[in-house]
């Protein structure tokens, strides 16, 4: 496992688009003193390295070459999981940090507002790379959206009839709903790294 | 005595679909002992990377039992001894043979720094550049070299020599007959490249249209089969031929030596002279129009 | 040692290391107790076969002019008079018959070449 972070640690390089964005996010966001959009932009970001690196390897056929080395099947797919941990921890940190500088005495919201974006990020990273092991890059990509508007429709739909309200149990009901479905995505994507003929 | 592989009655079969054709492949019984080159041949779509891949555990097989190494197949801790280099794939392109090495060094417990570097010196693979503008022959030479550079007991080479000129093709043939100095390292070489084959392997296996139509000692299979040249009518009476060929001045079958008839000329048959005839069976020139 | 092969194919490889190495020990090249090259050793260099090399070391062996020992090689086989014997008897019954087939176009008799083989065999005439 520890080469195999070490591989995508070094094809973070290849991102230095979204590093440019989202330090133009915090530059622009200390001209505003507006820390929501950036926040929101930077921890979504993050969370969709992994998948773009998933994107990467499926085109160079990185699977073939690193099932050839002493690695297993399930040490492969969660690999994924735990670099994508990292990167979303990374950019909530950030998010975190800005929050704290742009917004001194507004600790309490600038948390609670990127634990849930966290959590958030937690939830797409988990329906995204299972999608993305079994159908590929650009199948996975188009359900995941698909996927993700409805979620969004649906808690539309439910806040605006006010079957859900926006509370202090959402809080506490999010992060444990992020690591269920965390927990059954990385099962899921297992399974189906097993299943995969190369 | 050591085996390096076993396969027993191995089936692949991809079921027929709208634009493909189905596959079957197998039952397929193929064993290598220890300390020897089995070479694979066969055409493009015979199953040889089929195989390959199903020894890998790449690719799952429809029935039968792998062992390598000893152990079945499929099991990552015995991918620690196996050094596989595939057709067409490479490590990742942006890093480079530094990386790399660092990348290997943290999967293989038994990864050789000094042997990396040394072999990328010999194979002429600057450390800093891109994987990515690597030439074909650079990135099967990589791969080479990562194979060589931790305790690799079993290589299986799909098609490894194919980018390489005949000069590097002839080093890496000597590299490989150095690997096999014991019972312990055996090679699986597959190859179009028939003539490679031949130079360096004990045992030769045919695989046709995923078929396994021999597995023979190289040496006893070229000592077998003789070519005959005589005319047509004479060579096609000859029951036990294997194949002719016809031209407008005479005819050639291959025949198992024994059974040359007297008066003809008679030359031994190379490997692909024995692979062509065997897979062309009679071949008559069509009439030039 | 020297060991050549040729690949025109009319002598199975295995027989051609064979004759080699029985020539030199019987010409005394090799003496008994020699260790010969292992059969890997041998296979690389020449860049054949193992499983050829390890075959011409099993008739040698057969025949009696190698002897194997497990883990330390192979080794010229003490001098079998007897062996050598066969093999000198061999090579004489080869001759006689060329000797027998060149000498009918020639007109000679048994008694002319009998009369040839005792200035021979004397070293005088007789």
């Amino acid at each position: 496992m520890k080469g195999l972070l070490y591989k995508d640690l070094l094809s973070l390089r290849q991102f230095r688009a979204m590093a440019l964005i989202i330090v133009a996010g915090v530059l622009s966001s200390f001209y505003s003193g507006q820390v929501d959009m950036v926040a929101t932009l930077c921890i979504i970001l993050t969370a969709t390295i992994p998948i773009s690196l998933l994107g990467l390897e499926e085109k160079a056929r990185w699977n073939t070459v690193a099932l050839t080395l002493p690695v297993s099947r399930p040490v492969l797919a969660g690999e994924k999981y735990l670099f994508g941990l990292g990167t979303l921890l990374t950019g909530t940190g950030l998010a975190i940090g800005l929050g704290m500088a742009v917004i001194p005495g507004a600790g309490y919201e600038t948390v609670t507002l990127c634990a849930a974006l966290f959590c958030f990020g937690i939830i797409i990273q988990s329906v995204m790379l299972p999608l993305v092991f079994r159908f590929g890059m650009e199948k996975g990509q188009l359900f995941t959206m698909g996927l993700l508007f409805l979620l969004a429709a649906g808690l539309v739909v439910l806040v605006g009839n006010g079957w859900l309200a926006l509370s202090g149990t959402l809080l506490w009901v999010l992060p444990i709903a992020a690591a269920i479905v965390w927990g059954l995505s990385l099962f899921l994507s297992v399974r189906l790294i097993k299943g995969l003929d190369l | 005595m050591k085996s390096a592989f076993c396969l027993q009655a191995v089936t692949k079969r991809y079921p027929a679909r709208e634009k493909a054709p189905g596959f079957a492949l197998g039952p397929l019984n193929l064993s290598l002992p220890g300390g020897c080159i089995l070479g694979l041949i066969g055409e493009n779509g015979a199953g040889k990377t089929t195989t390959l891949k199903m020894m890998l555990g790449l690719t799952r097989k429809s029935g039968g039992h792998i062992e390598l190494l000893g152990r079945p197949a499929g099991d990552e801790t015995t991918r620690a001894h196996i050094g596989a280099v595939l057709d067409g794939v490479c490590f990742p392109g942006e890093m480079n043979a530094r990386q790399v090495g660092r990348m290997l060094e943290k999967l293989y417990p038994s990864w050789r720094m000094g042997a990396w570097q040394m072999w990328c010196r010999r194979f002429q693979l600057p450390e800093e550049k891109k994987i990515a503008a690597y030439s074909k022959g650079m990135q099967q030479k990589l791969m080479l070299a990562a194979a060589f550079s931790h305790d690799s007991r079993l290589l299986l080479l799909d098609e490894a020599t194919s980018g390489l000129d005949p000069v590097a093709r002839d080093e890496l043939l000597d590299t490989l007959r150095d690997f096999v100095s014991d019972e312990n390292h055996s090679v699986l070489l597959s190859s179009h490249l028939v003539e490679d084959v031949q130079k360096v392997c004990d045992y030769v296996a045919l695989l046709h249209r995923g078929q396994l139509l021999f597995c023979e000692e190289k040496d006893r299979l070229l000592e077998s089969f003789a070519l005959v040249q005589g005319p047509k009518d004479v060579l096609m009476q000859l029951s036990n031929r294997r194949g002719l060929r016809e031209n407008a001045f005479g005819a050639t079958a291959l025949v198992p030596r024994t059974q040359v008839p007297s008066g003809l000329i008679w030359q031994p048959a190379g490997l692909e002279d024995i692979m062509l005839y065997t897979l062309r069976g009679d071949h008559h020139e069509r009439t030039a129009v | 040692m020297q060991i050549y092969i040729q690949n025109t194919g009319e002598t199975p490889i295995y027989e051609q290391i064979v004759s080699q190495i029985k020539a030199q020990i019987l010409s005394g090249a090799l003496q008994e107790g020699d260790a010969l090259p292992s059969m890997r050793t041998l296979a690389k260099e020449l860049r054949i076969s193992v499983i050829t090399t390890k075959r011409a070391y099993e008739e040698l062996e057969k025949q009696g002019y190698v002897r194997s020992i497990t883990g330390k090689g192979s080794f010229v086989a003490p001098k079998n008079l007897e062996l050598i014997r066969e093999e000198n008897l061999r090579q004489i019954e080869d001759a006689m018959q060329r000797i027998v087939s060149l000498a009918a176009p020639c007109g000679l008799s048994l008694e002319d070449l009998m009369h040839m083989l005792t200035f021979f065999a004397k070293g005088e005439d007789v």
